[in-house]
């Protein structure tokens, strides 16, 4: 039922239950005829939270043999964390460059991570995949995805449905 | 009834509406296929152009995309683990492993079957009975809804396979997170450390998205790289349709399902998420001898889809009998009604009987023609299994941020998504059910402001507002033994508390 990794999990709930608990506690009851207020049900919450956390954290501990696996490599952790940085990155660039050139880069950029080599189908599958994408959602759908710089020039060519 | 009956026929079986009821189907079975556009989103995609339409003609247009909607959304979270509509998101939960089992096929046509059979379900009961139980919506009041909601809540013991408290921990976490935004009682902020983005709370398409689809992909492409499964592409995909064996061993709980989600839709807010969540995990414990749940059971398929295509019909309840919209699809109908002056209500059924039992009718067209329509959406979908999954990856990661944008045109909807996505990445490797959180963060809202509601009726008095109705209290035990049965099942399995 528990593993040694859960007394680890457990302490972190525990943690983020007594922040959320703590953050609850300041918030003022407005209304006389509202009796609950809006703490109740998140306070309720947290201190499950925090009881869950420590039966996690107790049954964690007193789980002796280790786990056959470690719960994560490096390769695993630099996937991830490559992953995430594109996507923050594509995030950050979305408004200022336009969905035109953020796209291509991300899928782009996601091919490469997922050992993806062939520059020529990179650059195709980029291409042809946001185009795709964006006359679906922005001709189709009439979405008014952002254009960035791009936005007059693209406007006055594509047209929407 | 049988004259009104009449009526309805003659104005569904005329050439106009048949094609714009199977425009309707099709239009929605597309927009449920695509992340982020939901039956609303095409229906409100539809609304301009009913202006010059007969009302009657639009209105079963629309109810057309209503049902092609709610089933669309099955196909991606078969396919690529990523739910084209909320309520679809209980369908990844063993549709997708069915699919990564070589077997999409199956997982497809039992979706297609169910939803039609749902639908279906949902449009024969509210041929007969759409007045009464218009009369059963109206006897739910705050302690009813928040009983229902703890009764769904419930259930999130079940879905801690390995440990139960894992389970009710990703349930408490996803209420925890509903809970982000105003309070809609006081206006007090809660939980949104100041960025203002988060005053309205966490959008249920941002969550949906990143706990299912961006966790999937990190996921795949986390084993792609680690070198146990470089292509990552299923072996001779099954594409055949069932077998009848395989789907007559589902009919109990389509029909279960279907009039779970019947009485779901007819009460107002309530919705498909829920009822395809309550429905999922109800099998669930029935079945829970046969096994195998998450990891490719049909019934897991079966059971959320005919819930939530049952909706369908169930919903036209209060909006016809009442003139209440129940859900936001039904708001849609509404306008559409307003546009042509039509008032929605008792009434309706003594002067206008073509409309309603014109939208009855349409309904049991509709999900005919969605068999169909289905059926070559899934064949042309299908092709997905084959492409390779670095590229299927990619796409899929802009499609949902595409997705997550267009349907709240905010940026900051893109980070709730990713934020998600690592969030399920961590509940994963912890083995913490996401179907949990999900199914916290549905019902938690519904519950949390029908507590309070009753909580004032009652003069906050906690015994009074679920002791005075006899539902409420029936549901409320009916919980109570529920969470008992999970934690005393979960403790015989043989897994020892430690």
């Amino acid at each position: 039922m528990f593993d040694r990794t859960d007394r680890y999990l457990g302490i972190v709930f525990m943690l983020f239950g007594g922040v959320c608990m703590h953050s609850a506690s300041k918030w003022p009851v407005m209304f006389a005829s509202d009796p609950a207020g809006p703490a109740a049900i998140p306070r309720l919450l947290c201190a499950g939270i925090i009881l869950l956390g420590l039966i996690l954290t107790v049954g964690g501990f007193m789980k002796k043999e280790k786990a056959e696996k470690p719960l994560i490599t490096g390769v695993e952790l630099r996937v991830l964390a490559g992953l995430t940085a594109v996507c923050i990155i594509y995030i950050l660039l979305l408004k200022p460059i336009g969905y035109l050139l953020a796209t291509p880069l991300l899928i782009a950029s996601i091919l490469l991570i997922c050992g993806d080599r062939s520059i020529k189908r990179i650059l195709l599958l980029s291409l042809i995949g946001t185009l795709v994408l964006f006359l679906l959602f922005y001709s189709l759908l009439r979405v008014n995805l952002p254009l960035g710089f791009m936005r007059k020039a693209v406007s006055s060519v594509v047209p929407r449905l | 009834m049988l004259d009104s009956i009449l009526i309805g026929l003659q104005n569904v079986f005329k050439p106009e509406s048949l094609l714009l009821i199977a425009f309707g189907v099709a239009w929605g079975t597309i927009g449920g296929m695509i992340p982020g556009i939901n039956a609303t989103i095409a229906m409100a995609l539809l609304l301009p152009f009913t202006y010059s339409m007969d009302h009657t003609v639009a209105v079963m247009m629309l109810a057309g995309v209503y049902c092609g909607g709610e089933y669309g959304g099955s196909i991606p979270a078969v396919l690529i683990g990523t739910p084209g509509t909320n309520a679809a998101a209980c369908t990844v939960i063993d549709g997708y492993p069915l699919m990564k089992k070589g077997r999409p096929g199956l997982a497809l046509y039992t979706s297609l079957i169910a939803s039609c059979f749902g639908g279906l379900f949902g449009a024969t009961v509210l041929l007969f009975t759409a007045v009464p139980l218009a009369r059963v919506a109206l006897a739910f009041g705050p302690a009813e809804y928040f009983a229902l909601a703890f009764l769904g809540l419930s259930m999130v013991c079940s879905l801690g396979e390995k440990n139960v408290f894992k389970g009710i921990l990703a349930g408490f976490l996803g209420i925890l997170m509903s809970t982000i935004g105003f309070d809609s009682f006081t206006g007090a902020k809660r939980y949104t450390m100041g960025i203002r983005n988060l005053n309205n709370g966490i959008s249920m398409v941002a969550l949906m998205m990143g706990l299912y689809a961006i966790t999937e992909m990190f996921d795949q492409a986390r084993i792609a790289r680690s070198g146990s499964d470089l292509e990552l592409k299923v072996e001779k995909p099954d594409m055949s349709f069932p077998k009848w064996k395989e789907i007559s061993r589902l009919i109990p709980e389509l029909i279960g399902c279907s009039a779970l989600g019947t009485v779901i839709g007819v009460m107002p807010g309530a919705g498909a998420t829920a009822a395809s969540f309550l429905a999922y995990t109800e099998v669930k414990q029935i079945y829970a001898k046969e096994g195998g749940f998450g990891e490719g059971n049909t019934r897991g398929v079966a059971a959320p889809e005919s819930a939530n295509n049952a909706v369908t019909g169930g919903a036209m309840v209060p909006l016809l009998a009442l003139g209440i919209p129940g859900s936001n699809s039904t708001a849609i109908m509404l306008a559409a009604f307003s546009i042509h002056n039509v008032h929605c209500g008792p009434l309706l059924f003594q002067n206008s009987p073509e409309v309603p039992y014109g939208i009855f009718i349409s309904l049991f067209v509709a999900n005919f023609v969605m068999f169909f329509v289905g059926y070559l959406c899934i064949k042309g979908a299908m092709r997905i299994v084959l492409i390779p999954k670095p590229v299927l990856i990619a796409m899929v990661i802009a499609l949902v941020f595409t997705g997550t944008y267009a349907y709240s045109g905010e940026v900051f909807s893109m980070y709730i998504a990713l934020a998600c996505g690592l969030i399920g990445v961590i509940l994963r490797k912890f083995e913490i059910p996401s179907a949990a959180v999900v199914l916290g963060f549905v019902l938690g809202s519904i519950m949390e402001a029908n507590l309070r509601r009753a909580l004032i009726i009652s003069l906050g008095s906690y015994w009074h507002a679920f002791t005075n109705s006899t539902l409420s209290s029936v549901l409320l035990l009916f919980s109570v033994a529920s969470i008992v049965m999970a934690l005393v099942n979960n403790i015989r399995k043989g897994k020892s508390i430690i």
